[in-house]
Parts: structure tokens; C-alpha cells; sequence
């Protein structure tokens, strides 16, 4: 054997060791980067409670250091997917109760317990000229919620309502619909992106000031207010799950989900309150 | 004198395809401006997301190339039973969509899956399950090339190396690797990127925790919810790394004949 | 033990031919022609120790590489082998192509470059494969398989791809290198037959059709083939 295979075979030796050191930092399970001593919490939430959920994280933690939450958000149908496949998770919070109960029968998770209201608005960019609700039937590019999607079946009750007030709203509307989004935020992204010229969204995900991130200088989005004769209210709902390895930090977090600072936080994002008026 | 007529007429066929490849590069990079660049550069989520994408597809590659090259070796050779269903299973997860693909990782390693019991269903929503989707995504790119390159190594190199003294493992290792090195070397690039890229899979198997599991292309998906400006500066952090890794297999060729101490 | 420096019978069946290749002789060097496709190459490789699946007998200057009991892995048979087109690495420089057979010790590299200097191919030391022309990849083919201090070489169509000038100085080479040595050389040229072989073996269909003495299997072929190979009525 000459020196050229030698050679070889140490460089496979050492790329072996740099292999084991690298699973070593990987890991596994969601515990993988929890220091010791600390117990992990896997809170499955809807994408439209991302940014509530990231400021209710470090409120929780602050409040409990022995905890680490960890929040993994992503569309009702992919989370829903991911819990009846047997997924090792604790919480899972939805803005539509039907999944919850869906769940909940087919012995996934147990009873459903409401914690924050949503209602809907179209956002539009500050440039846009509309400013009533009653004319958005006329914006040429819509953007809204898949029938799927929680988002999206509460779109279509305000459509509706809004039909059964004036006749051929709900096919005018739907007519200039160009696209509906599997995410409610993926919605209001095509308006930022010029794709779309307003978006059925929660009121929730229209930023406001101080509502926790500053808002891009060039896609400014304001809201335009629904009727509150046409207005839905969405209820958000939030499950341990049946599996969950910390049944007893669950139960603890969701009690504390209802609670006064819970509810603060979820306030300050625009959960829990009607909107009155245009902002 | 006569002037060589121009291929007019396949230029002409070919310029769309063109345009429709170079659009979306340079559309992202004018569309962001440098001081929002700057800005999202420095955001925590970037540097994680950076991180995270960067350890667990060194890693994919890394078993991606160790297991695969003698996995390819022997299916190149061939001669044995069931070298036809291993093919299959090696092209299987081009054709599936990364979905399918995502829940089948959560069938399989679940509680009720065939390797529940002996991971104890912790794989999911864990670093490893990234590493894992990005194995199986990933594989075939190198597989296919491997196979192909080791295919192509001349018999009757191996059995010259063989009269000179050297045993069939050493034959290997001399003479059908280093000439099969630069496809190798391509096949490896591509795995890596389609494992950077990848998303589908990680993010049902994986799941989308910041820090943990929240790859750049995962990244970039969040980021499109709130921050687009975020977005496309982590865009175009991954179209960096996906042109690079292009031009790097491109222009492999002509770095072996400027490599010192070997001849071509 | 047979006094016979060549004794082999392989048989088997490869692909769609038939093979029973067998001959025995003391003369050192051998000839080898024949049509293409009659096995010729494959006789050449299952020498060298390829894993073709014939059994058989195959003994070499007293050397007993495979038999019922026995079979000798090729890295144990110590053979030069030359096949056909060179089969050089090209991932090596021509120094490490002829240097490979000659472990790593501290006389490799001296061993190497006597070789290269025996073929004339001394100034060709540290360029690339790719540069090289037909005759000079001859040589250093040729240096590789004699760098290893074989025990018996074996050619494949050596000079086939080569211009007559360079054929003929090639052939000078090879004569001079195999003169003292065991070595069985496929060819398709009579010249080579005249200057490379002591006994002479047509191979047609897988089989020896004819195995003789150079000068009488050229003067008197026995088959349609060598009467046209040689230019002899039969």
C-alpha cells in the first residue's frame, strides 16, 4: 500500500470524526438544544399567531425560567397533518375551532379551551384609494384565504353577509380573486409585494405601531374596516395534545394562555377587540 | 468573401427558455435596495437560519457521500440480486413531491411506524429529522451521478491496477475514484443544493422552530410573512449560495488543470 | 512440475462463445492471432487473473496461478499487462502511472525512471496522459508493466494504434524487452509474429485451433484464416 492510499484513509478517519462530532451538536428530539435542567414545551400555533406567539415565548420564559418553549407555526392543515400523524407535541393553538374539535374526536387532543377573538379587515397599501368596505367588490386583484384555511371560510361568511345585503357582491368580488393563499399571511404578502391590491386578513396581522416590529418603508399597509353588521368574529382555541411528553407544563401554559399577562400581550397584537373604527 | 451565416433560428427558440432562468436572479437582486440589504444582513434570524442550513446539509453531504459512494460502486458493478429495485428506490424521491415525502418521514418514524419503538418518536421536529428529510431528498443526485461515473471506469484499468500489486479494494481507492472524481465532485454539488434548498419535507418532518429547524429556505418563508425585505435579502443569500455551487461544478474541469502536481 | 513455461487449459462459456483455450510450451515467449471476437483478449485477461468464471489449469515459469484447488488473486500473480489501448491512469502523470506497481519504498522512484529509460521514454518523466502521443503511451504502458519486475508479461495489440515509423521503432523496443523474458503478445501483424514469438497459437472461435513452433505454424496454417493471415495456401 503506498503512501497515496495512506494518505486516503486518514482523511477518511478524520472526516468520520468531524461526523460523529457533527451529530453530537445536532441531536435529537426538541429537547435537542434545551440546556439541562430546563423543560421543553412544543407549541403548535397557527401561522396568524406567529408574531403574538413570539412575545408570548419570552413573556412565558421570563415568568418561568425552567422552561423553554419552543413554537413551530405553519398553516391549520399542515399542523393538523403533522398532530394525527402521531407527532410527540404539547400544544397546539388554531383559529378555528373545528379542527380542534376534529381532533379532539378523533382522541388527538383534549377539549378545546377558547383564548382570543380575531376579526377580519382588508388591508391595502397606503397608496390605495379604497376607503369602504362596501366598494372592495370593485378592487381589480383580490387576495384571500383557500376555502381550507380558517381565514377562509371566515372571508366567505362576511361574503355572505355582505351578499345578502347587496345581490351580486359575493360574484363580483370572487370574480377579481386572483388568488387564494393557503396562509393568511402569505395573503396579505402578495398585497406587499404588489401582486394583489388588498387582502382579507385578520385584523391582527395589519401592523400597527408599536404592535412589536417596525414596518417596511416601502410596503406601508393600512386597514380598511369591515361593517360589523357583515363581521365575523374568529374564535381562536387552544388544545393539549393527548401525546404530549409535558402534560403537566401544558396544562400549566394553557391556564396561563387565559390568563391577565397572556391576555395583555394578545391585546397589544390586536387580538380580543373589535375594530371600530379605520386605525 | 462570404460571411458565415448566423444560427439565427436557434437563438431564436432558445432566448426564452433563457430569459426565464436569468429573470428571477436579477429581478431579486435589483429589487432590493443596499441599505435594506445591510439591514436585514443583521438580523438575528438570518445568522441562525444560515447556521442551521449550513451544519445539517455538511452533514446530509457527509453521509449523503460516505454511505453513497459504495452504494453506488456496487449498483455500477452490478451482478447481483435486486440491483433493479435498488435504481428505482434511488430515482424514487426525485419523482415524489417533497410532501409526500414529509409525511411518509412522519408515517415512518412515528409511533405506529416501523422505527417508532427503537427512536422513540423523537426524531420529528428535531435537527436530525432536517438532516434526515435532506438525506432523502438529496441522495439521488449523487447516486445518479455516482453511478453513472463508476460505470463509465474502464475494466481493464481495474485489472492493470490489480497485475501491479494492488487488491481490489486498493484498485478502487487508486484508480476507479480519482477518475471518477470530477462527477463525483458534481453529483456532490448538486445533492448539497437541492439539500439547501429544500422544504417541503423539512418542514412537515422537521417542523419550523427558529433556531433549530428553521433552515434558510423555511427562513425565507416565514420571513415572506412579515418582513419581505427580510425575505429577499435571505433570497438571495440562498440563490448566492445555489449560483456558487453552480459555477463551482461548471468550472471544475478547468481547476483540475491549474491544480498543482497533477497532470490532466 | 512440468518443465513447460506455458501450460494452461482454461474452459467455460462467456457471453455467446464457447472457450476451451489450452496450450502447452517451454518456449518463453508467445504469439497469439486470430480473428476478432475469438477470444484473444479474454484469453489475456483470465491470464492476468480476471474473474471470468473458466476452470482449468493455469501454470507460468513453473508458477501454478490457478487450478482445481487453487485460485491466485491477480495482485498475487505479479504480471505485466498491457491491454489494449495502454490503459493508463489518467489521473496520474507518467511517472506516477509507471511508478504504480513499484510500492512505495525508497528504491520506487529509481525503479521507475530505469524503467522509463529502458522503453527510451526517459524524457516523458512528469508529463500528463492526455499529452502524450500513440507511441510515447506505448512506452509508458510498456515501463509500467516492467517496472514491477513481473514474472511474465502480457500484450495486447501493443503497436496496433501506432504510425508505421513509430510501429517499427516500438517493435525494436519490445523485442529488445522481451527477449529474456515470459511474455504472450496478441497481434494482427505478421511482422510482429516474426519478432516477438517463439511458438505461435491461432485462436479461432475460442478455441486453439493451431499451436506451433513460430516458423512452422507461418509456413504450413492449417485453418482459412492463418492461410490468409500468413499468405499461404493451405
Amino acid at each position: 500500500m503506498g503512501s497515496d492510499a495512506h494518505n486516503r484513509l486518514c482523511r477518511v478517519s478524520l472526516a468520520l470524526r468531524c461526523c460523529l462530532v457533527g451529530i453530537a451538536t445536532l441531536g435529537c428530539g426538541p429537547g435537542a438544544d434545551t440546556p439541562p435542567g430546563r423543560t421543553p414545551l412544543l407549541v403548535l400555533g397557527a401561522s396568524s399567531l406567529a408574531t403574538a406567539l413570539r412575545e408570548l415565548e419570552s413573556a412565558y420564559e421570563e415568568s418561568h425560567p425552567l422552561v423553554d418553549v419552543q413554537v413551530s407555526t405553519a398553516g391549520s392543515q399542515t399542523l393538523r397533518l403533522q398532530i394525527s400523524r402521531g407527532l410527540r407535541a404539547d400544544v397546539f393553538a388554531s383559529a378555528d375551532p373545528a379542527h380542534l374539535d376534529a381532533l379532539h374526536r378523533s382522541g388527538w387532543t383534549d377539549v378545546a379551551q377558547p383564548f382570543a377573538k380575531n376579526t377580519l379587515v382588508i388591508a391595502v397599501r397606503d397608496d390605495s384609494p379604497l376607503r369602504d368596505a362596501t366598494q372592495v367588490d370593485r378592487v381589480p386583484r383580490l387576495a384571500i384565504g383557500a376555502a381550507g384555511v380558517p381565514v377562509g371560510r371566515y372571508t366567505r361568511a362576511v361574503l355572505d353577509r355582505a351578499n345578502a345585503e347587496i345581490p351580486g357582491f359575493r360574484t363580483r368580488f370572487m370574480a377579481n380573486v386572483v388568488t387564494q393563499e393557503p396562509n393568511v399571511r402569505l395573503a396579505l404578502a402578495k398585497v406587499r409585494l404588489g401582486q394583489a391590491d388588498a387582502a382579507v386578513v385578520y385584523l391582527t396581522d395589519v401592523p400597527r405601531a408599536g404592535a412589536g416590529h417596525p414596518p417596511s418603508p416601502r410596503a406601508t399597509l393600512r386597514a380598511v374596516a369591515i361593517p360589523a353588521r357583515w363581521q365575523v368574529e374568529a374564535q381562536y382555541a387552544v388544545a393539549r395534545l393527548r401525546l404530549a411528553p409535558q402534560a403537566v407544563a401544558a396544562a400549566a401554559w394553557i391556564q396561563w394562555l387565559r390568563s391577565g399577562t397572556a391576555q395583555r400581550v394578545l391585546r397589544r397584537h390586536g387580538f380580543h377587540v373589535q375594530l371600530a373604527e379605520a386605525p | 468573401m462570404r460571411t458565415r451565416p448566423r444560427p439565427i433560428g436557434s437563438w431564436l427558440l432558445a432566448s426564452p427558455l433563457l430569459v426565464a432562468l436569468a429573470l428571477p436572479i436579477v429581478a431579486l437582486a435589483l429589487a432590493s435596495g443596499p441599505d435594506e440589504l445591510l439591514s436585514a444582513l443583521g438580523h438575528p434570524r438570518l445568522a441562525e437560519a444560515v447556521a442551521l442550513s449550513a451544519r445539517t446539509t455538511a452533514l446530509s453531504l457527509l453521509v449523503i457521500v460516505g454511505c453513497g459512494t459504495p452504494l453506488a460502486w456496487r449498483v455500477a458493478r452490478g451482478g447481483w440480486r435486486g440491483v433493479a429495485l435498488v435504481e428505482t428506490l434511488v430515482a424514487l424521491p426525485v419523482v415524489l413531491p417533497p410532501a409526500v415525502i414529509g409525511i411518509a418521514l412522519l408515517d415512518a418514524f412515528g409511533r405506529q411506524g416501523p422505527l417508532g419503538g427503537v427512536l422513540g418518536d423523537s426524531l420529528a421536529f428535531s435537527p436530525a429529522a432536517v438532516v434526515v428529510a435532506q438525506i432523502v431528498v438529496a441522495s439521488p443526485f449523487y447516486l445518479q451521478s455516482a453511478i453513472a461515473a463508476f460505470r463509465d471506469v474502464d475494466d481493464d484499468l481495474l485489472l492493470v491496477a490489480r497485475s501491479l500489486g494492488a487488491t481490489a479494494r486498493s484498485a478502487v481507492w487508486r484508480v476507479a475514484l480519482p477518475s471518477a472524481l470530477p462527477a463525483l465532485i458534481g453529483g456532490a454539488t448538486l445533492a448539497w443544493a437541492r439539500a439547501l434548498g429544500e422544504f417541503g419535507a423539512t418542514l412537515l418532518f422537521a417542523g419550523n422552530l427558529p433556531g433549530r429547524t428553521q433552515t434558510l429556505p423555511l427562513a425565507i418563508y416565514a420571513a415572506l410573512e412579515e418582513d419581505v425585505s427580510l425575505a429577499r435579502a435571505l433570497a438571495l443569500i440562498l440563490a448566492g449560495f445555489a449560483v456558487g455551487a453552480v459555477l463551482f461544478v461548471r468550472l471544475l474541469p478547468d481547476l483540475r488543470r491549474i491544480w498543482p502536481g497533477r497532470a490532466s | 512440475m512440468s518443465a513447460n513455461q506455458w501450460d494452461v487449459t482454461l474452459r467455460g462459456r462467456l457471453g455467446s462463445l464457447e472457450l476451451d483455450l489450452s496450450f502447452a510450451t517451454s518456449a518463453a515467449r508467445v504469439v497469439v492471432v486470430g480473428p476478432n471476437g475469438a477470444g484473444k483478449s479474454t484469453l489475456l485477461r483470465a491470464l492476468v487473473g480476471a474473474e471470468l468464471g473458466l476452470t482449468g489449469q493455469v501454470c507460468v515459469g513453473g508458477q501454478t496461478w490457478q487450478d482445481a484447488t487453487l485460485y491466485t488473486p491477480p495482485e498475487r500473480r505479479r504480471i505485466g499487462f498491457v491491454p489494449q489501448g495502454c490503459g493508463l491512469f489518467m489521473h496520474l502523470n507518467v511517472l506516477g502511472n509507471v511508478g504504480f506497481g513499484c510500492g512505495g519504498g525508497a528504491g520506487a522512484h529509481q525503479r521507475a525512471m530505469d524503467a522509463l529509460i529502458a522503453v527510451g521514454g526517459a524524457h516523458l518523466g512528469t508529463r500528463g496522459v492526455g499529452e502524450l502521443s500513440g507511441g510515447e503511451r506505448q512506452r509508458v504502458a510498456l515501463a509500467r508493466a516492467l517496472a514491477a519486475e513481473p514474472s511474465a508479461v502480457l500484450l495486447d495489440e501493443p503497436l496496433a494504434a501506432l504510425d508505421p515509423v513509430a510501429r517499427i521503432e516500438l517493435r525494436a523496443v519490445l523485442h529488445a524487452q522481451l527477449r529474456d523474458r515470459i511474455a504472450i503478445t496478441v497481434t494482427h501483424d505478421d511482422r510482429d509474429v516474426a519478432a516477438l514469438g517463439d511458438w505461435l497459437l491461432v485462436v479461432e472461435d475460442g478455441r486453439v485451433v493451431q499451436q506451433g513452433p513460430v516458423n512452422q505454424v507461418r509456413a504450413g496454417p492449417e485453418t482459412p484464416f492463418g492461410a490468409a493471415f500468413f499468405g499461404v495456401t493451405p
